[in-house]
């Protein structure tokens, strides 16, 4: 009799251990909490971690529905702005960098317009689709349109303001306009329906990604552990995997000297 | 004193002065002569178009300084030409830092090497040729935008800096293109890039 | 005691609802100081938003009326194989989800859709901009009005435009003199519900049309536009809005009245001149 209860509860033990090992594990899946993310992440959150309950969107609209007492665990904005200012409210905690990414243009596969630089953006009659100002990649929009002064002559071109960055990518596929911007990981998610063009490296603005746990959180535990996957090397990868920019630039080999050759 | 050789005569101490001097005057020498200093970078708050060409070019100079250091790095120039390679960097870095400090004193955050990712033609490197041919098109395409920058700029002050830096570029290229064996000089006005054009131009070696 | 009890019920019941249906509209008239919700009318986005609507919802009133008319009256009084078919077609915009609406009017008349060759070969442009809210609004309100209206024709006594007909008006006097009239009230209702509804349609329009201040941004798009930029202005845009509707239901509600009040008088008049 004893011996079977022994058994019975080594048995129980070990299957215990297994599933504290399992779940200790990369590709773990955290039940039970709401993560509020920026819409580029739709894609790749998700790879990273199945079992949050998500819920994608332009950051300033999810930032505001937070304040509004949305039940969010976890916050992940486009920009480190947003974030700083909820922190400063006291709704989220110290926010942290997370990864980085750049933008670029994206035109119908068809290409009716003719686009081939951003500066065919300034034509008369193409029509431009870009975020609202509030929304991190309409910002960055703007900023490289000032940057490169051609704001005035593309925004008198720009024909919708979306409320993130993916409504604007669905038009830009669907065709209903010439061009949009979106980040450059979005367009991989529709790779046979747009084409890409590079926006010019030294108008580029820095597009870094900060999240934290949301301080009225009942789940903090849970919040941390996801925040802690994604930093994680599995999580960095799984980031890099979907066109994702390493936070820190990894170091330039510069090339090493050849035997000298007598001209 | 314990540890001083017993030689350390005076005649030596004096010998030792007198090569530093003489160290110190062969510096001198290869320092840049009197009328190389800078233009003055205290020009205020541009407007918005003289300060979409200043980023622009600041990109342009990151350019040609990361080129150079491979150039340099890569071991396929002989003296002569490793030689006006390292003026070049040295000219350009000072550039970098002209435009740099322009850019700041209108508010705006200038680009760094790290910001930014380079890319060359496959086998650039390779030859000393092929050195050589992507040292002339680097130039050129210095030279061609500072040229427009110098003509698209509204600031008088920016626009004759803009000049004397196409100038040194014309130098450069001038420097290289006999052992490139590429054309002297032609054209008695050689042609500006717009800042559509440069832009562009400059896209093909980043990544 | 039963009775009483099933009364209070009742009350409470009615109470209940009513008091749902209400909080939202009171609460959005009420949440901001009339100082900081009066300021908020002087905003760019506001009052621009408020011509937009104002502007293409007259004209999709206007274009649902001129052509839902016709074809209410042609569906109320012929019978034909299918006349179940099409009603249920017409109807079907009713319900359908906005975004499918606007998705649907993507795929017909957008640059990539069915039309689309046709519109650029004709020249018509209908891409993000006002005339793409009016067709967004028109498709998602004139079944409101269609459906209306083919109820208040059917209820026309039909011996009495058969009378007028045979006493020598002709076919169009008849519609408008005698048709019309008599099916004033469920048209009045029909057109009234249509307005509402295409003043607070919204996904079809952010889908179809695009969202440009002054341009294509309707009040509804405003207040999904200002709620992550400044709260107060969506909330002041939904005041707005109450009030906005309210007025046209009201007025229809009074137009009624008026009506019934008006038609009572000349009832009792033409008993007593018969008298």
């Amino acid at each position: 009799m004893r011996s079977t209860r022994t058994r019975a509860s080594a048995l129980v033990a070990a299957i215990a251990v297994a599933c504290a090992v399992a779940a200790s594990t990369a590709g773990a899946t955290i039940s039970g909490i709401t993560v509020y993310a920026a819409a580029s992440l739709t894609n790749v959150f998700p790879a990273i971690d199945s079992g949050p309950t998500y819920s994608f969107g332009g950051s300033n609209t999810l930032a505001a529905q937070i304040s509004l007492g949305a039940p969010a665990d976890v916050f992940a904005s486009a920009n480190t702005t947003i974030p700083a200012t909820l922190y400063a409210k006291g709704l989220i905690e110290k926010p942290v960098n997370f990864t980085r990414n750049t933008l670029v243009i994206v035109v119908p596969k068809s290409n009716p317009a003719a686009i081939a630089s951003i500066y065919d953006l300034t034509k008369p009659g193409v029509s431009v689709d870009i975020a609202a100002s509030g929304v991190p990649v309409g910002s960055y929009t703007l900023t490289i349109l000032s940057q490169m002064n051609i704001k005035a002559a593309v925004l008198k071109n720009v024909v919708s303001q979306e409320t993130d960055v993916r409504e604007v990518l669905s038009k830009v596929a669907l065709g209903q306009v010439d061009a949009g911007f979106v980040y450059a990981t979005d367009a991989q998610t529709v790779p046979g329906q747009v084409t890409v063009i590079k926006v010019p490296a030294w108008a580029q603005p820095k597009v870094t990604y900060a999240m934290a746990v949301v301080t009225k959180s009942p789940h903090q535990a849970g919040a941390q552990q996801f925040v802690n996957e994604v930093l994680s090397k599995a999580g960095q990868a799984k980031l890099a995997s979907f066109g994702f920019l390493a936070l820190t630039k990894p170091k330039e080999t510069i090339p090493t000297k050849p035997s000298k050759q007598k001209k | 004193m314990p540890g001083v050789p017993a030689a350390f005569t005076r005649a030596a101490a004096l010998r030792g002065g007198a090569a530093l001097l003489f160290a110190g005057a062969g510096l001198a020498a290869l320092a840049p002569p009197a009328g190389a200093t800078p233009p003055d970078s205290t020009m205020g708050a541009l407007p918005a178009g003289d300060l979409a060409y200043v980023r622009l070019l600041i990109a342009l100079e990151l350019l040609s300084i990361d080129f150079y250091g491979h150039a340099l790095a890569a071991g396929q120039l002989d003296r002569a030409g490793a030689r006006h390679a390292r003026l070049a960097h040295a000219n350009e870095r000072d550039h970098y830092a002209f435009l740099a400090r322009v850019l700041v004193a209108s508010g705006g955050v200038p680009l760094t090497a790290a910001d930014i990712d380079f890319s060359y033609p496959s086998g650039a490197f390779a030859s000393a040729s092929a050195l050589l041919d992507l040292t002339i098109t680097l130039e050129t395409l210095s030279l061609s935008s500072h040229l427009g920058g110098a003509g698209g700029v509204v600031t008088p002050a920016l626009s004759g800096s803009l000049a004397q830096i196409a100038a040194n570029e014309a130098q450069h290229r001038g420097a290289f293109a006999p052992a490139a064996k590429a054309t002297l000089f032609q054209d008695a006005f050689p042609a500006p890039f717009t800042m559509e054009e440069a832009s562009n131009a400059l896209d093909a070696y980043t990544s | 005691m039963r009775r009483a009890a099933l009364a209070l019920a009742t009350f409470a019941a009615s109470a209940l609802a009513l008091a749902f249906l209400v909080l939202p509209l009171a609460a959005l008239l009420t949440h901001l100081p009339p100082g900081t919700l009066l300021h908020q009318f002087s905003s760019r986005v506001v009052t621009d938003a408020l011509v937009v609507s104002l502007e293409t919802s007259a004209a999709a009133q206007a274009l649902v009326l001129a052509l839902g008319t016709p074809l209410a009256f042609v569906v109320a009084t012929r019978r034909f194989r299918g006349r179940s078919l099409l009603i249920t077609l017409i109807e079907l915009p009713i319900v359908l989800p906005p975004a499918v609406a606007g998705i649907g009017l993507i795929v017909a008349f957008g640059r990539v859709g069915l039309l689309g060759g046709t519109f650029q070969a004709l020249g018509i442009d209908v891409s993000f901009n006002k005339a793409a809210v009016v067709l967004a609004v028109a498709f998602v309100s004139g079944p409101l009005f269609v459906r209306f209206a083919i109820a208040a024709f059917e209820a026309i006594d039909p011996t009495l435009p058969a009378a007028s007909r045979t006493l020598g008006a002709g076919p169009s006097r008849t519609f408008f003199r005698v048709v019309v009239p008599l099916a004033r009230s469920g048209l009045a209702a029909g057109a009234a519900l249509a307005l509402a509804r295409g003043l607070g349609e919204f996904g079809a329009t952010i889908m179809f049309a695009g969202s440009l201040q002054h341009v294509t941004q309707t009040l509804p798009l405003a207040i999904y536009a200002e709620f992550a930029v400044n709260l107060n202005t969506a909330i002041a845009i939904g005041a707005l809005f109450v009030v906005l509707t309210g007025a046209v239901l009201l007025t229809l509600r009074m137009s009624t009245l008026w009506q019934s009040s008006r038609s009572a008088l000349r009832s009792r008049f033409a008993s007593f001149a018969s008298s």
